[in-house]
């Protein structure tokens, strides 16, 4: 292996990173790059794809050479928030096709009259439930009707549904039926995930309901991640047996390639049967965060930029020969916070996360939350999620409500960013403060209607709103900060909490010089 | 970093609520809540209706019988010391802001909701071990023999003792970034910031009930076992009153008075639509009146448990139809708000416990959920059908959504559900449903929800009894038990079918 990339592909952007690393120590570093290298390392995915874009940014001479491809991809929680996936059957033990149904989350959490189950990639009409059923043992009290099968297949075939996800209740202790459905629609050409696959030791209280509910997230996303996964391999062409490729999980993590659960199938039991990563599944509590290198099981990564601030976090160790408290990352398409130690079990929309991982807090507010006015206090409140990049910031003549983005933006806080900043229109630097202007003279207890001062004021309510994910994760000591918004919050947040050191990681000055790094080692 | 555009004594108030909001989230799906060392609620994140009222109370009396100090946490589940139910249990602790000190200066606690354990003879040791306020830490130092204990007795729910210690995990992360809150202004609790907090707080709601209509209504409603309850509630200027004059005492379905408390702030929550705040500035806005000896008040030693699940969907239900009687947005069908439950105790001890619930009622424009009970969202049920047949001798056959048993109207009810129990191994079984007699009312020409039943099939017999709305019997193995909850009333006359030709 010549070289170690890693490649973080988000819902508008994608970034290419080079780590190099000792086997010896498993220390990491990071390649600075020359400036004003003709060679781009981040690049704006609607105008070039990931093909071209790894192309381009690699050159034949890093692509013949080989080498270790680590990738972090949003798509699989994309996949779900645009609904880009494709509706899977689910085949479940007859008699509990409505059981996962019933007993998905209610939202809202607080009192609501108008209460609504949380949407799951399933139809009512794509949910057969098959003749079986075995005993909490695992010993089989009634056996898997093949035949029947055959007639689900042809029914299926009618449904152009080419995707089965397979739920059967004890499977965890005995897959057996599962493995029986799964071959039988794997030769006849289908995709098919056993939940058996997707277990994990913490399912305990939640035990089928959270083991299908995994195996329904990989299928629904299959599709997408597979044309992903095959953009990925044609930009290195007849040099793909050169490239080892993996994917880095994470604590959402719902994916998981079909390839990686057939693999899992054929392990032994007690090896890995999460089909999570390698890094997930041998860490103890208490442990500094893995390294992406040590991802062995494929898997797919959920959370945009992970993989980098990994690798910095690695390196800030090796160099400094002490652990920061904390690694804020602060990327173009999403903000969370890295913690040590290893992720604890938290429910979110769809039960508890799929794969134990490092422990990372994605941050209320992202960079493209967005800004206004709401009824119950009298200021501008900053929304709790971002948006994404459709319709985008204002600054990029897309959307006609001020984010995060075109705050640091006014301010003239976003320089030079690669990739990003030949996508913002300058001109739209007075629409951006005529909306304050108009905001600010509808807030009720409003002081002053100066826009620049609202901005300001602004960019003061986020620098508090990061402030309250430090206090509330007890951050102390020092911060590393990875991203490429980093070095515009670098001051701000020093002034805030001058008991904190923020370090500046490379790969910031990296990002920011516009180059492309030296791949080869 | 004070703002110039705006006044910033309300972004601290919304910054502040936020914050605790965030921080009670590191208790995931348990209650949690702060109090002042003098025992005023400051936050509460109640997952259950009741846990409003009553968790704060269990915290502050932990801290007035055992003087928490920093690093200390206390146990208790006595619904007569704050507690709802034997099966609930509390965890209090203390927190300092002082680095050297330990005096208490915020309490924090959590509330473990465990299967909660049936008495059909309204008796409360029946219902489990009676926990009064008892120390479970001191100075840090977790008492594991008093954990192992509690887990060792053959009535105690599994994984007990790996529920609390991760719940004194995460008490021990609350705790920690309670002591870094100091390091912003906004965060801050020392400065006594909770004092503008909950006032804020206070003027919020009374804003959000000035828009309520003004008047009174009276209502009245009957449990299963016929025991009226009584409601009259009156929108006066700035609060709201809840009087249950009038409502009679029941044997067998019993709640404390701070649980109805909580029923009614919940009610009140779900008819404003927003998450409101609950602590003592907001508690100064409700006014709840019960009598000595009604149901709603139960005494010490009163069994809690049906109360504290069917009496309170009930009460809230009860409530809610009161509101919609003054507001038109608030008129909806009556769901199937009773739960059923069903308990199956074992030759060595070992006790299985299951709630299933019926359909929703329907609102206008918004059809009911199926196997929802808007009142009881807290609630604990089964859960994982592989976790209870590992942890039981027990088959659950099939849980499917019950047909024809949501109430028709212009918005159908929530259907009921249908959920089948096979014994595996001889043992005693014990049930209690809601709603078998009074179906669940359709509301505006809505029609009626079908009511709850329970059925058995013994083993090698093709025939179906049906058994009453409360009882217990022996199970042999084979012996099929079939439970249908009761569908949702529906909203709006229904539209005819279009006529066959």
């Amino acid at each position: 292996m010549s070289c170690r990339l890693g490649l973080s592909v988000g819902e508008s952007f994608a970034e290419l990173c080079s780590i190099s690393l000792s086997s010896q120590s498993q220390r990491s570093e990071i390649q600075r790059t020359p400036i004003h290298s003709p060679q781009p390392t981040r690049w704006f995915l609607p105008r070039r794809n990931l093909t071209d874009g790894l192309r381009e940014a690699l050159g034949p001479d890093v692509i013949s050479k080989g080498g270790h491809l680590t990738i972090a991809t949003s798509l699989a929680a994309h996949s779900f928030t645009k609904r880009l996936g494709s509706t899977p059957a689910f085949l479940v033990t007859a008699g509990f096709e409505q059981w996962l149904d019933l007993q998905t989350p209610i939202l809202p959490r607080y009192p609501s009259l108008h209460p609504t189950r949380a949407w799951t990639p399933l139809s009512s009409d794509h949910i057969f439930g098959i003749s079986e059923r075995n005993r909490a043992d695992g010993s089989q009290e009634t056996p898997v009707a093949i035949d029947d099968l055959q007639f689900l297949a042809a029914k299926l075939e009618l449904l152009k549904t080419r995707v089965v996800a397979i739920g059967l209740l004890h499977s965890d202790v005995n897959p057996t039926h599962e493995r029986q459905i799964r071959d039988f629609f794997v030769e006849r050409g289908f995709a098919a995930f056993c939940s058996h696959d997707f277990r994990l030791a913490s399912d305990q209280s939640r035990g089928e309901l959270a083991r299908w509910q995994r195996t329904i997230h990989a299928a629904y996303a299959h599709t997408a991640l597979s044309e992903q996964r095959l953009h990925i391999e044609q930009a290195f062409g007849e040099h793909l047996a050169n490239w080892e490729i993996t994917f880095a999980a994470s604590n959402s993590g719902r994916m998981q390639t079909q390839e990686s659960a057939e693999s899992n199938a054929n392990d032994d039991a007690g090896s890995n049967p999460t089909g999570a990563t390698g890094s997930s599944s041998n860490g103890a509590a208490g442990s500094s965060a893995p390294h992406p290198s040590q991802t062995k099981t494929p898997g797919f990564e959920t959370a945009v930029g992970l993989q980098e601030a990994l690798a910095h976090w690695t390196q800030f160790e090796a160099t400094s020969k002490k652990s920061p408290s904390a690694c804020l990352h602060l990327g173009l398409e999403r903000f969370f916070l890295l913690l040590p130690g290893r992720e604890e079990s938290r429910t979110q929309e769809w039960g508890p996360p799929a794969f134990e991982s490092v422990k990372h807090r994605i941050l209320e507010l992202q960079p493209t939350s967005d800004i206004g006015l709401v009824d119950n206090w009298p200021m501008p409140v900053i929304s709790e999620s971002g948006r994404g990049y459709e319709p985008g910031p204002m600054m990029f003549s897309k959307s006609l409500n001020p984010t995060i983005l075109d705050i640091l933006f006014a301010l003239g806080r976003i320089s030079t960013i690669e990739a990003f900043s030949a996508l913002v229109q300058e001109r739209t630097r007075p629409r951006i403060l005529e909306t304050l202007f108009t905001m600010a003279k509808n807030i009720p207890d409003k002081t002053s209607i100066d826009p620049m001062q609202i901005a300001s004021d602004l960019e003061t309510s986020i620098i508090e709103r990061i402030n309250q994910d430090f206090v509330i994760d007890s951050v102390a000591g020092t911060v590393m900060l990875t991203g490429a918004l980093a070095p515009a919050f670098q001051a701000s947040l020093a002034a805030r909490r001058p008991d904190l050191k923020f370090v500046l990681s490379e790969q910031t000055e990296w990002a920011e010089s516009m180059g492309c790094a030296n791949l080869a080692d | 970093m004070t703002r110039k555009s705006w006044n910033s004594t309300f972004y601290q108030t919304e910054a502040l609520e936020r914050f605790l909001n965030r921080l009670l989230c590191r208790f995931g799906d348990d209650s949690a809540a702060l109090v002042l060392p003098e025992g005023k609620p400051l936050h509460v994140r109640a997952l259950h209706p009741a846990d409003s009222a009553t968790l704060p109370v269990a915290i502050a009396q932990c801290h007035q019988y055992l003087q928490l100090r920093d690093g200390d946490i206390a146990i208790v589940n006595d619904p007569y010391s704050g507690g709802t139910r034997l099966s609930d249990i509390t965890l209090a602790a203390g927190v300092s802001f002082e680095t050297a000190g330990r005096d208490a200066d915020l309490l924090i606690g959590v509330r473990l909701p465990f299967p909660p354990r049936m008495s059909l003879t309204g008796k409360l040791d029946e219902e489990g071990l009676r926990i009064p306020p008892m120390p479970l830490a001191v100075d840090g130092k977790l008492n594991k023999d008093i954990l192992m204990h509690m887990a060792g007795a053959p009535q105690a729910p599994p994984q007990l003792q790996q529920t609390i210690e991760a719940a004194v995990q995460r008490i021990e992360l609350v705790r920690a970034a309670l002591k870094c809150s100091g390091r912003d202004p906004y965060c801050d609790l020392r400065k006594a910031n909770y004092k503008r907090y909950l006032q804020d707080c206070k003027t919020s709601l009374k804003a959000m009930i000035s828009r309520l209509p003004l008047g009174e209504t009276l209502l009245t409603a009957n449990l299963e076992s016929g025991e009226m309850l009584k409601l009259r509630l009156e929108i006066v200027d700035d609060k709201v009153i809840f009087d249950f004059s009038g409502t009679e005492s029941s044997s067998r379905v019993q709640l404390t008075e701070l649980a109805t408390f909580g029923a009614c702030f919940h009610t009140l929550s779900t008819v404003l639509a927003k998450p409101i705040p609950a602590n003592s500035g907001t508690f100064q806005l409700l006014e709840v009146h019960t009598p000595t000896s009604g149901w709603v008040n139960a005494k010490a030693p009163a069994a809690t448990s049906r109360g504290v699940s069917d009496g309170l969907a009930m009460i809230c239900a009860t409530a809610f139809k009161a509101f919609g009687r003054m507001s038109q947005p608030h008129r909806a069908g009556v769901g199937g708000h009773g739960s059923c439950r069903v308990q199956v105790q074992y030759k060595d001890g070992r006790v299985f416990t299951d709630a299933t619930h019926g359909g929703m009622g329907a609102q206008k424009e918004q059809p009911g959920l199926a196997g929802w009970n808007l009142w009881l969202n807290g609630e604990i049920d089964g859960g994982s059908i592989e976790a209870s047949e590992k942890n039981y001798p027990i088959l659950i056959r099939s849980v499917t959504t019950r047909p024809n048993s949501a109430g028709k109207g212009k918005s159908a009810g929530g259907e009921g559900i249908i959920k089948t129990y096979t014994a595996t191994e001889p043992a005693h079984a014990t049930w209690t449903l809601e709603q078998t007699t009074h179906k669940p009312e359709g509301m505006d020409g809505g029609k009626s929800g079908a009511t709850a039943e329970i059925l058995l099939q013994r083993s090698g017999n093709s025939e179906k009894e049906k058994l009453a709305a409360c009882g217990s019997m022996d199970l042999n193995v084979g012996d099929v038990l079939r439970l249908h909850t009761a569908g949702g009333g529906g909203f709006g006359e229904p539209e005819a079918s279009p006529a066959i030709s």
